[in-house]
């Protein structure tokens, strides 16, 4: 009978791969950086780093630490290789547990809440909702070299550093293609939307689309704005306050609506491309290294990853910021809190291990290693040494020194606080639903909504 | 009457129409296997030409830094686990539904039906899992996937067992069994097309379920499917390696189909009728 | 004859492991749902729960998502249960009769209901990418580009792109149910009518379908059940976009509640059984009135 031999079948083949699997797990504690031959990519393989002196002490040897990330934090090799040196000087292993990006921080805030998490959490500028009460305050020399930018993202109502930065801050700002621009005899800097314009309008004569929008993912079309919009707050406290006390809405701010419509009105001008709605960051990267488009709004952490697609072609690119305001004097360089940040659960067993571990990440070898593969500009200052900046910091520090530095709304401070912390409202999603064919009062009635919902949820007073 | 020509023809066209219609479900698995044999920027692409060269490479990137042999042990005792727990519970629950008399019983089954229904709570699970130190325990997860197939199981094992007459209860008590053996002994293995049909769903059900474990557990229990996000991230897609993890994650299930697939569908079918 | 003893041999001790399990993680986590529907309980205050009354459901009400949460689920229900239903009868019509050849059809046909639907998910979103995917590249293949398009971020067809694909999954399952149903029906019947000169179509309308309203109903409701519930299949897509113009109940449930909003998202879990019961409820009486045996 058939049916008697299948089944002995099924549990031999399963028990083989079973059997071939195992041997293979055990080995996994220390693979954290394979051999990824299969991709094009610049291995800065593990081995190198095992040579960085070693202050490990022998009764870590064996201990296995948990790091939580996102697996869109996973993909490039940067983190890896950076948590791989360092579980290598500190003499410990490593493992991870990768949710999917927008999973991530509901399921680390509920492991947190019940004290379920690993040891070890690292998190970008975007998840910073992240529970502080469940994370353990972090000491060390750097936490007094915490730049004021990114200061105020890192501390709990205490003062205790919670998050450490790791990243560079990120400037946020328009990529250019050079060549490009030169082809069509556009000089930087522009100074403002009616400049803009003009200068897209030539870029498009010669046959190339102007601004490239991304809009399938969240994170980019909004770039546009969150690089515009803090200046016209900045000037205007008192809405600041009647924001936050519910007693304006956004969409009461005139200049604030006349920026969305400017913004709008690059859609409307025909100066995007024609597959903005299913278009990619990568898709994106790759139209603005080939020429095909001029401008593209984007963090400078891009470089990274642009250094690592495109090595020949990334030196084609500049960084500038986003001339989208009427009046020049509205103008600004946003400079970004650091993009990622690493904390650690209070209810950790290896809790002075995972302590260890973060400064063993953000000593000297380690921290130059990560700067090597992602440049940008240190969230540190007078470390005492230099870590690599990428050209795009460099240029955008040249024009911060004719125009103010601010962040972007969320974490400018106004009257000294960072009073719209808690009004981010899905901001990224409200511009995916501007460029999507939202009017412009619907979104920012919408936005309005949504951090309004939210600041119910956070019990503030006037919601 | 027609003509043998005629006939050919009717038969030609058949099986040409009904080939061409397979191919619908032929190439994109063509597609996924092509191209996790590719290398990245290749597959990117999506083509069904061959690749340039064969990058076998692929899957012993993908079962290193996924894990993959973890992750089929974890699905294995997930899987099994489960279904043994919703064979035994269900079955029995359904007899006794199936043969009372008494209404009690009446309300316990419309109780587990409203289980087809209603979805899932995750947060007040999560909290019940983690007050009886279930978190992240392979009992924990087996309770919960076991829970969760008992409404269609009950469903399917009452309605077959009415088929089943009543006399043979009536034997087997006059021969002196005792409840349990009278069940376990005489009617279970009458039950085998619907345990099969049950046993099939509720393995296949758990194997691929993403939900149970992402929530309850961390990545050291978590099942092959959610191996795919591991290269599967809002920045940088690898397609050829998430090709080749999609095939690794549905290589054992489709090994289980091929070999015992007249099975399934026979068993399948027999359940889903008679209920 | 039943005697009193005869109940210990049915007795309520059976059901008791199963119902047991069920209590604790099925029916308690729900009972808790809907009574913080009702909170204002969120990750930001997640030991300090108050209750609001109705406000979840205010909030749930004006939320313009919802309208289009709940547009888009019934879209796609009713579209893949007619489609699922009418494709899986005409196959299993089609490749009922034992052959090799129709082996190897109901295999290919049934295997993708083997593969876990987030992979389905991940596997369409290549096949339906507009540039390199293989269905506008197939198109443009063969000279039908001018029909190539954004087939997922389209919110006109987006929508329609997701059914097929829910449909190519799944379709095997009911094809298998009819097969089944098909088989049991006696030849005789069919006999009897060519006897009596009734055409293949006639015979097909008035003998197969009536004797197979037992099997369309249980994949009907089956169908109904299943695709009011999707969630995989857009998650995995387009994960509610592009600007939630693809929201099913599914998802939007599971957006409000990975935004941590727990206790507005038990509001619209609770919403969203109430209106699949109502449904479902419905549809079975109605299927019921029409069963017929011979």
């Amino acid at each position: 009978m058939k049916k008697k031999r299948v089944i002995p079948l099924i549990a031999a083949a399963m028990l083989a791969t079973l059997a071939a699997g195992c041997s293979n797990s055990n080995n996994n504690g220390n693979a954290a950086s394979p051999a990824v031959s299969g991709s094009a990519s610049t291995p800065a393989s593990a081995s190198a780093s095992a040579s960085a002196p070693a202050s490990a002490s022998s009764d870590n040897a064996g201990k296995t630490l948990t790091i939580m990330m996102s697996s869109g934090d996973y993909g490039p090799d940067t983190l890896k290789t950076t948590m791989q040196a360092a579980a290598d000087q500190l003499g410990v292993k490593i493992k991870y547990d990768i949710f999917p990006d927008d999973q991530m921080l509901n399921i680390v805030n509920t492991k947190l809440a019940t004290g379920n998490a690993g040891d070890i959490i690292i998190h970008n500028f975007g998840m910073t909702d992240v529970s502080a009460k469940d994370l353990a305050p972090l000491q060390g020399d750097w936490v007094d070299k915490i730049t004021e930018t990114t200061k105020p993202l890192t501390v709990n109502d205490k003062g205790e550093v919670l998050k450490a930065p790791l990243g560079g801050e990120s400037n946020m700002g328009l990529l250019y293609n050079k060549k490009v621009l030169q082809d069509a005899g556009v000089t930087l800097p522009i100074k403002n939307y009616a400049d803009f314009v003009a200068a897209a309008e030539k870029i498009k004569a010669k046959g190339v689309t102007p601004v490239y929008i991304s809009n399938k993912e969240v994170w980019t079309a909004q770039i546009l704005l969150l690089t515009t919009m803090t200046a016209p707050l900045v000037n205007d406290e008192s809405f600041v306050d009647n924001m936050i006390a519910n007693e304006a809405k956004p969409s009461d701010n005139a200049k604030l609506v006349k920026l969305f419509d400017n913004v709008l009105s690059l859609k409307d001008k025909k100066l995007i491309n024609d597959d903005y709605m299913s278009a990619t960051d990568a898709m994106a990267q790759e139209a603005l290294v080939n020429g095909k488009a001029a401008f593209y709004a984007q963090m400078s952490s891009t470089y990274a990853a642009l250094s690592q697609n495109y090595p020949d072609k990334v030196g084609d690119i500049g960084m500038t910021y986003t001339p989208l305001w009427d009046d020049e004097k509205d103008g600004y360089v946003l400079y970004g809190q650091s993009s990622t940040y690493m904390s650690v659960s209070a209810a950790s067993d290896n809790l002075d291990l995972a302590k260890q571990f973060v400064n063993t990440v953000l000593s000297q070898p380690v921290l130059t290693k990560y700067y090597e593969l992602s440049p940008g500009s240190a969230p540190y200052k007078d470390l005492g040494y230099d870590l690599k900046m990428s050209p795009f910091n460099e240029e955008m520090n040249g024009y911060a020194e004719s125009l103010p530095r601010l962040a972007d709304f969320t974490a400018q401070r106004f009257g000294g606080a960072p009073k719209l912390d808690p009004f981010y409202g899905r901001f990224n999603e409200q511009i995916q639903g501007l460029f999507a064919g939202k009017p412009v009062k619907d979104t920012l009635d919408a936005w309005y909504k949504a951090y309004a919902d939210d600041a119910k949820a956070r019990r503030l007073a006037g919601f | 009457m027609e003509t043998t020509w005629k006939k050919t023809s009717r038969k030609t066209f058949y099986y040409l129409a009904t080939f061409l219609f397979s191919l619908v479900y032929i190439v994109p698995m063509w597609m996924v296997v092509v191209n996790s044999l590719k290398d990245a920027k290749e597959a990117n692409l999506f083509g069904i030409s061959l690749p340039a060269s064969l990058k076998f490479v692929n899957y012993r990137t993908v079962f290193e830094s996924a894990n993959v042999g973890r992750a089929f042990a974890n699905g294995l005792i997930l899987s099994v686990g489960s279904v043994v727990l919703i064979l035994v519970l269900a079955s029995l629950a359904s007899f006794a539904i199936a043969r009372s008399r008494r209404r009690s019983l009446q309300i316990y089954y419309y109780i587990f039906i409203v289980g087809l229904i209603v979805p899932v709570a995750f947060i007040p699970t999560y909290l019940v899992l983690d007050k009886l130190y279930l978190l992240n325990t392979y009992t924990g997860l087996v309770l919960v996937s076991a829970t969760f197939g008992l409404p269609m199981s009950i469903f399917l094992y009452a309605g077959f067992i009415r088929t089943i007459p009543s006399e043979l209860d009536e034997a087997g008590i006059i021969d002196g069994c005792r409840p349990l053996a009278l069940f376990f002994r005489i009617i279970f293995p009458l039950l085998k097309p619907v345990t099969m049909t049950l046993l099939i769903f509720n393995f296949v059900g758990s194997w691929n379920d993403i939900q149970i474990p992402l929530f309850f557990a961390n990545g050291d229990k978590w099942g092959l499917p959610l191996t795919v996000y591991n290269f599967y991230g809002s920045y940088l897609q690898s397609w050829n390696l998430i090709f080749a993890d999609i095939l690794l994650t549905v290589f054992p299930l489709l090994l289980l189909y091929i070999l015992a697939q007249r099975h399934i569908i026979s068993g399948m079918t027999a359940g889903a009728v008679k209920g | 004859m039943r005697s009193r003893s005869m109940s210990r041999y049915y007795s309520a001790w059976f059901v008791m492991p199963a119902f047991i399990l069920f209590l604790v993680f099925f029916i308690l986590p729900n009972i808790a749902s809907f009574v913080l529907g009702f909170t204002d309980w969120s990750l930001f205050y997640f030991d300090d729960i108050r209750f609001n009354g109705l406000d979840n459901f205010e909030r749930l009400f004006t939320e313009a998502n919802f309208l289009t949460a709940i547009k888009n689920t019934f879209y796609f229900a009713i579209l893949t249960v007619i489609v699922k239903n009418v494709l899986g009868f005409l196959l299993a019509l089609l490749v009922h009769k034992p052959s090799r050849y129709n082996n190897y059809l109901r295999s290919v046909i049934f295997l993708p209901i083997t593969i876990s639907s987030i992979v389905v998910a991940i596997v369409f979103v290549a096949i339906y990418n507009p540039s390199n995917g293989i269905l506008n590249e197939g198109l443009r293949a063969v000279g039908l580009g001018g029909l190539a398009n954004d087939w997922l971020f389209d919110p006109k067809i987006a929508m329609t792109s997701i059914s097929f694909m829910e449909v190519w999954q799944w379709t095997g399952f009911n094809m298998c149910i009819f097969i089944a149903g098909l088989q049991s029906i006696s030849k005789e019947y069919y006999e009897a009518a060519s006897i009596d000169g009734a055409s293949k179509f006639k015979q097909t309308l008035h003998i197969t379908l009536p004797l197979l309203m037992q099997s369309i109903n249980i994949t009907v409701i089956f169908s109904i059940i299943s695709g009011l519930k999707v969630f995989a299949q857009v998650y995995g897509t387009t994960n509610g976009g592009p600007a939630d113009a693809t929201q099913v109940l599914g998802t939007f449930l599971y957006k409000s509640f990975g935004q941590g909003y727990l206790g507005y998202s038990s509001a619209v879990g609770l919403v969203t059984t109430a209106i699949i019961m109502i449904l479902t409820l419905g549809i079975l009486a109605f299927l019921r009135k029409r069963e017929v045996e011979y």
